[in-house]
């Protein structure tokens, strides 16, 4: 996988921190705070993209898949919460998951679009 | 540390104009139009521009952009580190639309601020929420529909209705709770299950299974949006993207219900708290 400091690995660190005693279920609420306002600004980042179907067919596609990234993150957050409510560990599992679901999803679409930005530069020369 | 914005964003509200989705002169205009007889080098450059936009935003998102920053978690910052080909500063992003030429240099520089708000999912592992004493109906066994409206009143009779249904798989709601159609199967039921609850208790007219369908219908019965502090039992949250609903279920949206995902393609009802910067919240006036 790609991208170090992605959300992503800010979960799986966070995750072993709190494992490791290096911080408490207050810090690490605080934190995932932190993490969901990240996504949220994302969010509205995105939502603000002039993406016009006559002038990019397919970015509409392209802006779904990085939102279902972002609830990927957003959702892998919430279960994090309740991990820490709950004591289960099948949820800080479950979490990881989604959040590396949401990470290979975004990663994927980032290098697809990097590919076609490429190709376009290269043709608008 | 808390729940500022990290500064590198800008963290005014409102949008960067990088992102703010005006063409800039001479690219058509905000109405897209030009397309389909125009100069085709123009319409490349439009899309050009655009997936230079969203390919910045990717970049960020992957980036983390400061994220583990402000988490206390020293390199894990904002930048591409470890990303082949994404090393240099990056030309052309935050101001306005560049005229093209970026992927060469890489990603680096952030571009302003993005405001404030939300967006957010469900996802909500199966058991240890419901709240004592509304207790889940898990699998099934009931025979009929549960009829709503007895217990609270207005916003609240809705609540205590969606909580009956609590540890449900939400497509077996079908036929038990008023008015729901489990129109997403065994998933992208959240907008049905929220209206179902408030149709039912008489919230609403009508029945909506998208989100976006809720929020105009909503609009047009005369909700309004409120901040979070002024939601109330009965109120809708609503993520960003739009993608997502569920039923407030506590005063200032600290707690929601709704129809959430416990793992891909599959949704059980469930009550959970709820960072009240992570959607909208809509109030009947």
């Amino acid at each position: 996988m790609n991208f170090p400091g992605s959300p992503y690995f800010v979960l799986e660190r966070l995750l072993e921190e709190y494992r490791n005693g290096l911080r408490s279920p207050e810090d690490v609420a605080r934190s995932l705070d932190i993490f969901d306002s990240f996504v949220s600004q994302w969010n509205e980042g995105l939502m603000a993209l002039p993406v016009e179907p006559s002038v990019l067919p397919d970015g509409e596609e392209t802006l779904n898949g990085s939102f279902q990234g972002l609830e990927c993150f957003s959702e892998a957050s919430a279960m994090m919460r309740d991990f820490l409510a709950s004591g289960d560990e099948s949820l800080a599992d479950q979490a990881l998951d989604t959040a590396r679901q949401g990470h290979e999803t975004l990663e994927s679409l980032f290098f697809e679009t990097a590919r076609r930005v490429e190709t376009l530069q290269n043709e608008v020369g | 540390m808390t729940g500022g914005f990290n500064p590198m964003y800008g963290g005014s509200p409102g949008f960067n104009p990088a992102f703010g989705g005006a063409m800039g002169p001479g690219m058509g205009g905000p109405g897209g139009c030009c397309c389909g007889g125009g100069d085709p080098r123009m319409m490349m450059m439009q899309q050009l521009q655009i997936m230079e936009q969203m390919l910045n935003m990717m970049a960020m998102m992957m980036g983390g952009g400061g994220m583990g920053d402000m988490m206390g978690m020293p390199g894990m910052g904002g930048d591409m580190m470890g990303m082949p080909g994404m090393g240099g500063g990056i030309p052309n992003f935050g101001g306005g639309f560049p005229g093209g030429g970026c992927m060469p240099g890489g990603f680096g520089g952030v571009p302003g601020g993005f405001g404030g708000a939300p967006g957010g999912f469900g996802g909500v592992p199966g058991g240890g929420f419901s709240p004592g004493g509304f207790g889940g109906v898990p699998g099934g066994g009931v025979t009929g529909p549960i009829q709503g409206g007895a217990a609270g009143q207005g916003g609240q009779a809705a609540v205590d209705y969606a909580r009956r249904f609590l540890g449900r798989d939400s497509y077996t709601l079908k036929g038990q709770m008023n008015n729901f159609t489990a129109a997403g199967g065994k998933t992208n039921n959240c907008a049905d299950f929220v209206c179902s609850a408030l149709q039912s208790t008489g919230q609403l007219k009508g029945h909506f299974v998208g989100v976006r369908a809720l929020e105009q219908a909503l609009q047009r019965q005369g909700y309004r949006r409120v901040p979070a502090q002024q939601a109330k039992p009965g109120d809708v949250w609503i993520s960003n993207s739009r993608s997502h609903t569920e039923l407030v279920s506590a005063p200032g949206g600290r707690r929601t219900i709704g129809s959430n995902n416990i793992r891909q393609g599959f949704q059980r009802i469930s009550e959970r708290d709820k960072n009240p910067a992570s959607g909208v919240y809509y109030s009947k006036g």
